[in-house]
């Protein structure tokens, strides 16, 4: 912990073994239990030293009130550490804490008003806690109390800041509900639809002129195994393909896209329009949260077929689909969120809105069974 | 020419009756030999863990249809996931083989197993390609095996442990 504070500066840590202080009783109402290290620099009346420094440990049990339950009941609750979004809808209602001292030079807890922090069995002291045996470092900073695990845990690294991912894609998704009912793109759409009955793949780029007008490129024909985009479109910016059955955009179409974007920055939104009439957008949310995906889980292709996404993942979109029941659009939008590919999938509704797609992973506590379900932006 | 038909005439009766009954012996000896040795012939894949031998002789079904690869195929295949009816150019057109049923997998699964698996990538047919889809949940059956049987091996890639 305290590693933690002089590296990483957290000061505030979520008590996460129930057994530690437990010497303490929870108090009535206090759902969120913490430790703050308060003060690393006091000196202290000893005078057989020349320095002598004492940490001020805070234990205190809070209690806050959620004004939005449902949002933060799928956010691990209300409590300082949780449930944090841009407008943070927890806030404290009440404190209660305890005190107590540590001398860093002797490494000795005071034995002041609270007699120490107790831990453990039998309350004697934690220091006669019987440490297990973990081979290497300790596992990490999990939730659950682990016997190898710490028992508490610093904010900053077990929950990260969440962001709405709605919100994320809002801007983009905004856009290309604006374009799709611009009278260029929906030529463009039409004359793919049309030469969408030869079973081939046709597309379309959009451009923007030096007026900001929308233009479009003039339509390309695909080749056996893949669309062939003009991404040299001037202003070019998004482009539309068909996809002669109605699957959703493809690995081959998420790769390429990224590959786009990382040369032409502006270009972000890729277009599927399958043969059902059916609408999707590959939109680039987080350029640099792309490009670290495709260095980690780079495409694999066999020469003659089509870009794949890697094994591991290929099996993960399967087994959803073949074993837990997901559709093709509900895997691909589950594994573009799930692996912070910087990418959203949105789907334009049948008022010409385009909404990201979410697919949320629910496993069952007491059977372990996976379940996945539509979370679709409003 | 006369000499040729000549010798063919003067032939004795009894050595071309000698001749027959040799042929037909020797044709009896090979269709028994060939039934005996289909009957005991080792199927490449005895056990699910020999299912990478498929990917190690992959050369052997390359090209070939299905239905030879699922010969050589031992343990029963319990489930099949994939888009044998795919007509995007830009997906591969595939069927994943399981031994295990959906329930099985979703034991395995929770326990974190990755159960052996056998993924078989078809060469694209898009002219022709089957009308059957593959039933859910994923269930391989018979009718699936004969729908899917001519569809012709591009790669093939097996996963996990078992």
């Amino acid at each position: 912990m305290l590693e933690d504070q002089s590296v990483f500066g957290y000061n505030r840590f979520t008590i996460t073994d129930s057994d530690l202080f437990k010497s303490i009783p929870v108090q009535p109402g206090g759902n969120g239990r913490e430790i703050k290290l308060n003060q690393s620099n006091q000196r202290t009346g000893q005078q057989n030293r020349e320095s002598l420094y004492q940490l001020e440990v805070e234990v205190c049990f809070n209690s806050y009130v959620c004004n939005w339950p449902d949002y933060c009941s799928q956010h691990g609750g209300c409590d300082y550490v949780n449930c944090i979004s841009s407008t943070n809808p927890c806030y404290l209602v009440a404190s209660i804490c305890f005190y107590y001292y540590y001398d860093i030079d002797a490494e000795q807890w005071s034995t002041g008003s609270g007699g120490g922090p107790e831990g453990g069995g039998g309350g004697g002291g934690w220091n006669n806690w019987d440490p297990p045996q973990c081979p290497g470092p300790t596992g990490g900073r999990l939730s659950q109390y682990q016997d190898c695990d710490p028992g508490w845990t610093p904010p900053g690294i077990i929950v990260p800041i969440e962001v709405d991912p709605c919100a994320d894609a809002q801007a983009g998704a905004t856009k290309a509900t604006t374009l799709a009912q611009n009278s260029v793109y929906l030529t463009a759409k039409s004359n793919i639809q049309t030469a969408a009955s030869d079973n081939l793949e046709h597309s379309v780029t959009f451009g923007k002129d030096a007026s900001e007008n929308i233009t479009s490129s003039s339509m390309t024909t695909g080749t056996a195994n893949s669309g062939t985009i003009n991404t040299n479109w001037p202003g070019a910016f998004a482009d539309l393909h068909n996809h002669p059955g109605n699957s959703p955009p493809s690995p081959g179409d998420f790769y390429g896209l990224i590959t786009v974007n990382q040369n032409h920055s502006g270009y972000d939104t890729r277009f599927v329009v399958t043969a059902d009439g059916s609408v999707y957008a590959l939109l680039i949310i987080d350029p640099a949260a792309a490009t670290t995906f495709v260095t980690n889980y780079p495409s694999q292709q066999v020469p003659g077929y089509s870009p794949e996404f890697p094994t591991a993942i290929i099996d993960e979109i399967n087994e959803m689909k073949g074993f837990y029941g997901a559709t093709d659009e509900m895997a691909m939008a589950f594994i573009l969120e799930k692996y912070n590919t910087g990418v959203a999938l949105l789907k334009q509704n049948s008022n010409g809105s385009f909404k990201r797609l979410r697919t949320t992973e629910t496993i069952d506590p007491n059977n372990g069974t996976k379940t996945y379900t539509a979370n679709n932006c409003p | 020419m006369e000499l040729k038909r000549t010798q063919q005439i003067i032939v004795p009766n009894y050595k071309k009756s000698y001749m027959k009954n040799i042929l037909k012996r020797l044709s009896c000896l090979f269709v028994l030999w060939s039934t005996i040795s289909s009957c005991y012939s080792q199927q490449l894949v005895q056990t699910k863990t020999d299912a990478k031998k498929l990917e190690v002789n992959e050369s052997r079904f390359i090209g070939k249809p299905l239905k030879e690869l699922l010969k050589e195929i031992k343990p029963k295949i319990k489930s099949a996931i994939g888009n044998p009816t795919n007509v995007n150019r830009e997906v591969n057109t595939s069927i994943t083989f399981y031994f295990e049923d959906k329930a099985s997998f979703i034991e395995r699964d929770k326990k974190g197993e990755k159960p052996i698996h056998i993924e078989v990538v078809f060469k694209q047919n898009f002219d022709n390609p089957p009308t059957r889809e593959l039933g859910k949940p994923s269930k391989w059956t018979k009718e699936d095996e004969e729908a899917y049987g001519n569809m012709i091996i591009g790669y093939i890639r097996v996963r996990g442990l078992d």
